[in-house]
């Protein structure tokens, strides 16, 4: 997806020259790994199944359609009216947990009240209302990429535009975006985060990705300017307008390809960045509503539950997913400056 | 058989920069005519104003700069009365440019069979297909070999002159009337620049097309053009028929840049280097620019900026002592 920006000749260079770091292609592997599984979320875990054929009554996909005669129905009760010499059968997902269940056909055997440790039925253990935790963090990587790709999405875009407009028309209008780029940057996302969290009154993570989207614009900008007064002084962009292109022809053909290669490492930087602002959002209990996913919200209940000083799963498993991602989006990051140096050789 | 009008005549051009130590008037009232299927010349030393002189006709004079006087007639109408979009239409369609620097004078990102269709998107509407089958024919006709496979090069697979080339390709995309060519061979080594130049001048038999070539190489007016315009510091000192400018030189300046050039058939005698330097712009003595290093200098020379004036048919100089022929 983010090749479609760079410019055709340096495509597949790049990805040579990224390709030789084993680091940064590992970290994209397990990137796409985790886009799989944000993507798979209701295959990988759900209490409804995949498909299923019980009483005579076939359902494609409940997991997504969630049909209404299947409402009071979970994996688990289905299972137990299955009746397999009718030629009855299901396809369960690869753990038949949804990520809001908190009681599974099991829990009544248990012997102890949750959270359960890691066990064949949960594999990554349950929080203390017994939700399962990988079914937890599978749909909370949503929340987590979600906040990530629109909060920069947003900002490379506002960046790209005032760097560009600033570079290049340079005067009143430069001096106007480098002020306002230099008071937005004293802006502490976090806590104006926080106030406005406690503003607005919604919880949801629009307001987070808007504040993001909207102070954190300032380095992309910042950017994307120097590289244009670089650019516009070389001889391409007056050949350019010798041929008679305008001026939107030469910053959207000329100088925003030659622009974007440092705008994508500061996007992937500012994922991981975006990333970590959700989770300890979350973990304060100002990002996504209470019974909704996300990994900052199982931290914050790993933090609450302390009083159950065995259950390290709780802690550990976010912990690590946070971790990893984050870890994993700086990596490529490094990856792709390193390509796109152009003092390295081809 | 040349045509009544020119197709181009800068009448008085005027160029300054507003810098911080003053007014830089970088073209002074450049007067000369482009002719249709004629190649002018334009020579002097570096800083004395040619490319400013060739940026102000395209009117892309970079910033500090501004055009403040003269006029620039395109077949008898004021280029500097025209609006941006009217000249925007005009760039790259009816005047064509080629710059010095073949290495940077494409974007390195695009490969050149897109740029060369971009000049005909823009001017001729033409499709994805047909823009890149007339890109096919120009890299062909500009002697660019095997174009086909070519066309899909980016900028950094070729060479130099092979860039050039493109360059030429581009601007002759549009079937243009006027070529400026801002010292198209100077960034070449010589065996490139003797093949570039002879493209050029097939290209200009060719097409009928008026040539601006700018150039400090005398070698490269004597072989390729019609008629010489020397600049001086800002102002135009010469203007010429080659074979008239070459033989018998009117202007001290001009006459001591001949003696600056070697090989040729004055080539025997010892090689002369003009002495001292072009002065600053920005705090011109008054009367003639050219005074101080001059070996003709009268006490008039001193006081009064010469005109460009006839001194013999259709050979103009601004001296108050030209040289006498012998
Ligand atoms: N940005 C600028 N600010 C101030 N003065 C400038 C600027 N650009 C050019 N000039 C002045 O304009 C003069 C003419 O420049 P120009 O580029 O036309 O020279 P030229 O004859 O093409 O020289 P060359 O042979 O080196 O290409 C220079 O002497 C310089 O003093
Ligand atoms: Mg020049």
């Amino acid at each position: 997806m983010t090749g479609a920006f760079l410019a055709p000749s340096s495509r597949g260079r790049v990805w040579r020259r990224f390709r030789k770091r084993w680091l940064s292609l590992g970290a994209l592997g397990l990137l796409g790994l985790l886009f799989a599984a944000a993507a798979l979320a209701d295959e990988l875990a759900s209490d409804k199944p995949i498909a299923a054929r019980v009483g005579g009554h076939t359902w494609w996909l409940p997991n997504l359609t969630r049909p209404l005669e299947l409402r009071a129905d979970t994996v688990q009760t289905l299972r137990a009216r299955l009746n397999r010499d009718q030629g009855d059968w299901m396809v369960e997902p690869l753990v038949p947990f949804g990520p809001y269940q908190t009681y599974s056909g099991q829990s009544a055997e248990r012997p102890s009240a949750p959270p359960w440790g890691p066990d064949s039925d949960h594999p990554l253990g349950t929080d203390e209302v017994g939700r399962d935790v990988f079914a937890r963090l599978v749909h909370g990587a949503r929340a987590s990429l979600t906040v990530g790709f629109v909060a920069v999405g947003l900002y490379v875009l506002i960046g790209l535009l005032l760097g560009l407009l600033a570079g290049y028309y340079g005067g009143v209008l430069d001096a106007v975006v480098s002020r306002v780029t230099e008071i937005t940057m004293t802006f502490p996302t976090m806590f104006f985060i926080l106030a406005v969290m406690g503003l607005v009154h919604v919880k949801t993570l629009v307001p987070i990705m808007l504040v993001i989207g909207l102070t954190r614009w300032t380095d992309v900008c910042r950017l994307v300017r120097a590289e244009v007064l670089r650019l516009k002084t070389l001889e391409f962009v007056q050949a350019s307008r010798a041929i008679g292109a305008s001026d939107l022809r030469i910053l959207a053909r000329h100088l925003v390809p030659n622009a974007m290669g440092p705008v994508l490492v500061a996007a992937t930087f500012g994922i991981a960045g975006a990333i970590l602002i959700e989770s300890s959002l979350s973990f304060l209990g100002f990002g996504v509503p209470p019974p909704a996913p996300s990994w900052g919200e199982l931290l914050s209940q790993a933090n609450r539950y302390l009083t159950h000083p065995g259950a390290w799963w709780l802690t550990v498993y976010p912990g690590l997913a946070i971790f990893a991602t984050v870890t994993a989006f700086n990596l490529v990051g490094e990856g792709l400056r390193d390509a796109l140096d152009p003092r390295q050789g081809a | 058989m040349s045509p009544a009008e020119p197709l181009l005549r800068i009448q008085g051009l005027c160029t300054r920069f507003e810098t911080d130590e003053g007014e830089v008037p970088a073209v002074d009232g450049a007067t000369f005519d482009v002719w249709a299927g004629r190649t002018t010349g334009l020579v002097g030393e570096s800083g004395c104003g040619k490319s400013l002189t060739a940026l102000s006709v395209m009117r892309l004079v970079p910033e500090p700069g501004r055009i403040c006087a003269g006029k620039l007639l395109w077949h008898g109408e004021d280029l500097l009365a025209k609006s941006a979009e009217e000249m925007r239409k005009l760039r790259g369609d009816r005047i064509a440019m080629v710059f010095q620097e073949p290495m940077t004078s494409l974007n390195p990102v695009f490969t050149i069979g897109d740029q060369i269709s971009e000049v005909l998107r823009y001017h001729r509407d033409a499709g994805r297909g047909d823009a890149r089958r007339r890109a096919v024919d120009l890299l062909a006709q500009v002697g660019v070999p095997d174009a086909g496979r070519r066309v899909d090069d980016f900028p950094h697979q070729l060479s130099g002159g092979q860039r050039q080339r493109v360059m030429l390709a581009m601007a002759l995309a549009c079937d243009p009337e006027l070529l400026i060519a801002d010292e198209p061979t100077t960034a070449l080594d010589a065996t490139v620049q003797v093949q570039i130049l002879e493209l050029l001048a097939r290209l200009q038999r060719e097409r009928q097309l008026g040539v601006l070539l700018i150039t400090h190489d005398l070698g490269v007016v004597a072989e390729s053009c019609d008629e010489v315009v020397v600049m001086y510091a800002g102002r135009v000192v010469e203007v010429g028929s080659a074979a008239e400018l070459f033989s018998t030189p009117a202007h001290p300046y001009t006459a001591a840049l001949l003696r600056s050039v070697p090989g040729r058939e004055r080539g025997r005698g010892p090689l002369e280097v003009i002495p001292g330097a072009v002065p600053n712009l920005s705090r011109l003595p008054p009367g003639c620019r050219f005074r101080a290093r001059c070996d003709r200098a009268i006490s008039v020379c001193e006081t009064v900026d010469p005109p460009l004036e006839p001194k013999r048919a259709g050979h103009l100089a601004a001296c108050h002592a030209p040289v006498i022929p012998p």
